[in-house]
C-alpha cells in the first residue's frame, strides 16, 4: 500500500497497513447500516412534508393516514434507497 | 515593472508581461504546493504544515479505484498521527439538499453519497482549514474546515454540496497536519493544490 506525503509517493508501514485494513473493513461491513439509515432519513423526510396534514387542527384523510403508515412501515420492506418502492403520495 | 515607470511611458499592451513579483503580509494568498497523485495510493498527506500560516486552502480532484465509497478527511496530530478516534470529530454537511451529520465520528466526509470510478466520474472540491496554529485553552473554536464539494457519483449522478467540520469537544488540541484518503479503496489518480494565508 502507498500513500503521498507532501507530495512524495512513500510505501506504508506494516501497522499503517493494519490500520488502514481494519478501517476497510469497518466500512464494508457497515453498509447496510449506512444503507438504512439513508433509508430512514428519507423516509422521514417524506413523512415530514405531510406533517402539517396531521396537526391537531386538520382532519387526516383515511388515504393520507394509509400513506403515512406505509411510509413508517417501509423499513420492513426495504433495506435500502436502491430495493425501495415508495407508496404513491395520495 | 515599478508603478514609477509604468506611469512614466506608454504601456503597449499587446505585449506580454510576466509578474515576477512576490505577494507577501497578512491575508496573501501563497501557492504552496501542487500534488499530482499518478500512482494509487491509499493517502494524500500533508503534514508538518507551515506555523506561517493559519489558514490553509485545499483545491483538489480525486478519482477513486473503484466505486462505492466515499471521500473524508482526518487532521493530524502535533505528533504527526492521524486523529482516528471514534469520538474525533463532529461534521454537517449538505449534499443535493440532504443533510449528513454527526457530533462523534473518526473522520469528516467530504462527500454526500458513493463516489462512481468511471472515466468521467470523481471528486472535485475545495477545504479551506481553518486554526493551523490553534492552542488549547485560549478560548477558540478548535480546527475545522469549511468547503464545498461537487463529483459524479456511481450510476452518472452529479451532485453537490457543502462541508463543514472539526475536532469534537473531546479531541481539542493542536494539528499539524491532514489527510485525504476513501474510506475504501486507493486513490486512483488526483491532484491537490495546497495554498497558505498568512495570517500575520
Amino acid at each position: 500500500m502507498k500513500k503521498y506525503v507532501n507530495g512524495e509517493l512513500l510505501d506504508m508501514t506494516a501497522d499503517e497497513i493494519t490500520a488502514r485494513e481494519a478501517e476497510e473493513k469497518a466500512w464494508t461491513d457497515g453498509q447496510a447500516d449506512r444503507d438504512m439509515a439513508a433509508l430512514r432519513m428519507e423516509r422521514n423526510k417524506r413523512l415530514a412534508d405531510t406533517d402539517f396534514l396531521a396537526m391537531s387542527d386538520q382532519t387526516l384523510s383515511s388515504e393520507m393516514t394509509t400513506y403515512r403508515q406505509a411510509l413508517r412501515d417501509i423499513t420492513t420492506s426495504a433495506t435500502s434507497l436502491d430495493d425501495v418502492t415508495w407508496p404513491e403520495k395520495p | 515593472m515599478a508603478l514609477s515607470k509604468i506611469q512614466s511611458e506608454s504601456v503597449n499592451l499587446a505585449d506580454d508581461f510576466a509578474f515576477t513579483g512576490t505577494v507577501s503580509g497578512a491575508g496573501a494568498m501563497e501557492h504552496i504546493s501542487t500534488t499530482d497523485v499518478t500512482t494509487p495510493a491509499q493517502f494524500v498527506v500533508f503534514d508538518n504544515l507551515s506555523t506561517a500560516y493559519d489558514t490553509f486552502v485545499f483545491q483538489y480532484e480525486f478519482h477513486p479505484s473503484n466505486d462505492g465509497a466515499q471521500f473524508g478527511i482526518q487532521f493530524l496530530d502535533s505528533s504527526g498521527a492521524a486523529i482516528d478516534d471514534a469520538d474525533g470529530y463532529g461534521f454537517y454537511n449538505d449534499f443535493d439538499g440532504t443533510a449528513i451529520s454527526s457530533d462523534s465520528t473518526n473522520f469528516i466526509y467530504i462527500s454526500g453519497s458513493t463516489i462512481g470510478n468511471d472515466t468521467h466520474e470523481g471528486l472535485r472540491g475545495q477545504l479551506t482549514l481553518l486554526g493551523r496554529n490553534y492552542a488549547v485553552a485560549t478560548n477558540a473554536v478548535p480546527p475545522c474546515v469549511i468547503g464545498s464539494g461537487i463529483g459524479h457519483y456511481v450510476a452518472n449522478v452529479y451532485s453537490g454540496g457543502i462541508i463543514n467540520g472539526g475536532l469534537n469537544s473531546q479531541q481539542i488540541q493542536t494539528i499539524r497536519g491532514i489527510r485525504f484518503f476513501t474510506t475504501a479503496f486507493n486513490i486512483e489518480r488526483g491532484k491537490v493544490h495546497l495554498y497558505g494565508i498568512r495570517s500575520t
